[in-house]
């Protein structure tokens, strides 16, 4: 179980997250919607444990072991995942070398068959593997290779910070069957997006927290979704 | 009598070079300071040595301070190796290893002597003996020219390939360490070699100044490769100077790293690419830290038609370090065409540390096609934290990012020192990143 209790968050003295309370459990899917600038994102590093951002209140608990004061390494390789929203390049290291040393660095095998498969399944050929990370990828290769990263490293927990935005209906339907995928192997999903469209090709069972202004106002099932589809966030009043 | 003439007949040289010295001595206060190097006060320092740094005797290698031990056993030089490595071994004669190498070399066709011996012996060495040593022009050149002492001679017979690098250091048996060593390189025609100077392991030298020159000669069709490794430590100042001449259809490489940069480093290096379709390559790594001051010049003249120079540069700058690199490619041939791409960039570890490139290209025909790319840059925190975020810790994510940075340079370097390099970056990495 990921929980995070009660959690507040500033950064630079400005509070941006107030009493956040979170659990996602093996296998369940959650999915943080709000307007633009009302912490998903802060949520998301906040959890990852990124230093830009100063925990003020609250703990986070991964199978009830506290990691809100390790370091984002740590947290990864107690198995916590983050698909970034944009994910930054890595300039002069290959996304091949990259995998390479970070399944070294977990003590796994390196697989380079097994990486180029993840890579073909979500239709990002070996070339990608020999480019630069990131380097000259469009908006959907990124997203793409971010799932590809949570298939290769099987975390127990993922958060999943925006996959769908800006992304084709090719890229949106092969992210949506990864997250399909990694939900059946029990790995417990939080999907920050704003759009319904990708729900609708997801596990009908999830929960909706809605986010505005660095609080959770309200929490449902996938008619909360819809109904936030329709009206928006104003018109529907949270 | 000059201390030129002196120093030249204590060794019994041919008047000839004695008079070459005292020219260059007397060009030593008139002959400007390259404008791109820090000048210094050479009246300051002695050219043999006196009253120069005192090292303390270490007879046991565990009297070795922490740091060189500490640094010695993370780039993994053996044991052994070390005394000599770290010049601590006073070699009068030559060591059984060098006597080895050189006797293998000889049967294959590699003429090697202490220069001094050269220039009583070998017939021709008039004709390249300090040619290429512009002391009218360059003060430290001048200097070096009027005090040099030691230092060495080979040359590659016409047509002869030799496969194994030769390791110039084995070669040398007095004035290894000197503080002006000399050496001169002839390839003849048609013949290939790798030449490595220096070695990656810290040199614990008594001389505060040194200024070692190297001239080499690449004739019709041959291809020089030379590989020079420095690590000084930071009491030294060094000025040293290389010029290289080509000839028609030749080719020469030249591989850099400079792991320390000792107070100051002024490397100059001239490469002329006087004959027809010949080419120079330049790969140059450099690390740069605590106070070190470098700057690193590389000129190359394009003379000829059909010319090429390739160059690329890098330094990893960390700490209060000051590098600076100076890149000229000049065109003078008027007809045919002529090419050059040059690549330097600077990789900036943290805030204080100091990187600037000075790409210069030069061309008064439209034949020339000359270009360059320079960059200058932080390691990117945003990348950094995103390899976090993937289980890797700062030092290891710095430590893959600068290997990645180094890479293209350390790929050009055989296959041990690409190795010794790599450890050098991961070394770096780990104190950078603390």
């Amino acid at each position: 179980m990921l929980e995070i209790k009660g959690l507040s968050v500033a950064i630079d003295g400005k509070v941006k997250l107030k009493d956040i309370n979170l659990k996602v459990g093996p296998g369940e899917l959650h999915v943080l919607m709000g307007p633009n600038g009302s912490g998903k994102s802060t949520l998301a590093f906040s959890i990852m444990g990124s230093p830009r951002y100063e925990i003020i209140g609250g703990r986070i608990l991964l199978d009830g072991e506290d990691i809100t004061d390790l370091p984002m390494e740590e947290r990864a390789r107690r198995g916590l995942f983050l698909s970034y929203q944009n994910p930054p390049e890595i300039p002069m290291v290959t996304y091949r070398t990259f995998l390479l040393n970070a399944l070294r660095i977990w003590g796994k095998e390196p697989e380079p068959e097994r990486i180029a498969g993840i890579f073909r399944k979500l239709n990002l050929g070996d070339e990608f593997l020999t480019r630069e990370v990131n380097k000259g990828f469009s908006g959907g290769e990124r997203k793409r290779a971010e799932m590809a990263q949570m298939l290769l490293f099987n975390p127990k927990y993922a958060i999943l910070d925006e996959p769908d935005t800006g992304v084709d209906v090719d890229s949106m339907k092969l992210i949506a069957s990864t997250i399909s995928d990694v939900l059946q192997r029990d790995i417990g999903v939080l999907l920050i997006t704003h759009y319904a469209r990708i729900l609708s090709l997801l596990p009908s069972h999830f929960t909706v927290h809605v986010l505005v202004d660095g609080s959770v106002r309200a929490e449902g099932g996938p008619e909360l979704a819809q109904r936030i589809e329709e009206r928006g966030f104003e018109g529907g009043r949270f | 009598m000059g201390l030129a003439r002196s120093i030249g007949e204590a060794a019994g040289e041919p008047d000839w070079v004695i008079e070459i010295r005292e020219d260059a001595e007397r060009h030593i206060d008139k002959a400007p300071f390259p404008i791109e190097l820090t000048p210094l006060d050479l009246s300051k320092f002695s050219p043999l040595g006196e009253g120069e740094i005192k090292i303390p005797e270490i007879k046991d290698l565990e009297d070795l301070p922490d740091e060189i031990r500490d640094l010695l056993e993370k780039m993994g030089v053996p044991k052994r190796e070390w005394r000599r490595v770290l010049g601590l071994v006073q070699v009068n004669e030559q060591s059984a290893a060098g006597m080895a190498a050189l006797q293998y070399f000889q049967k294959i066709g590699v003429e090697s002597y202490p220069i001094r011996e050269a220039l009583r012996k070998v017939d021709d060495i008039r004709e390249y003996a300090f040619k290429l040593m512009p002391y009218r022009e360059n003060a430290f050149v001048a200097y070096h020219t009027a005090y040099w002492q030691g230092g060495i001679f080979v040359r590659v017979k016409k047509g002869v390939k030799v496969q194994q690098p030769l390791h110039t250091y084995f070669l040398i048996t007095r004035g290894a360490h000197a503080q002006a060593d000399h050496a001169l390189i002839v390839l003849d025609e048609g013949s290939e070699a790798t030449l490595i100077e220096g070695c990656t392991a810290p040199l614990l030298t008594r001389f505060s100044l040194h200024i070692g020159a190297t001239e080499i000669f690449v004739k019709k069709g041959a291809k020089a490769r030379l590989i020079v490794l420095q690590n000084w430590p930071d009491y030294v100042h060094t000025r040293p100077y290389t010029r290289v001449l080509v000839e028609d259809g030749a080719d020469v490489e030249v591989v850099v790293a400079i792991l320390g940069a000792g107070k100051t480093t002024g490397r100059y290096e001239e490469i002329f690419l006087k004959g027809r379709s010949s080419k120079a390559t330049i790969h140059s790594i450099s690390f740069p830290r605590s106070n070190s001051r470098l700057e690193d010049v590389i000129k190359v003249y394009l003379e000829a038609p059909d010319t090429r120079a390739m160059i690329n540069t890098r330094g990893v700058v960390k700490d209060r370090a000051d590098s600076n690199s100076y890149i000229t490619v000049e065109s003078r041939e008027r007809r045919g065409e002529t090419f050059a791409h040059v690549e330097c960039s600077g990789l900036i570890l943290n805030e204080g540390a100091h990187h600037a490139t000075y790409p210069i290209m030069l061309s008064s025909s439209n034949h020339a096609h000359l270009e360059h790319e320079a960059y200058v840059g932080r390691v990117s925190q945003e990348a950094i934290e995103y390899m976090k975020s993937r289980g890797f810790s700062d030092e290891e994510a710095l430590s893959l990012m600068l290997r990645g940075y180094i890479e293209p340079v350390a790929a050009h370097m055989p296959f041990e020192f690409s190795m010794e390099i790599r450890r050098m970056a991961k070394i770096l990495a780990e104190r950078g990143a603390a």
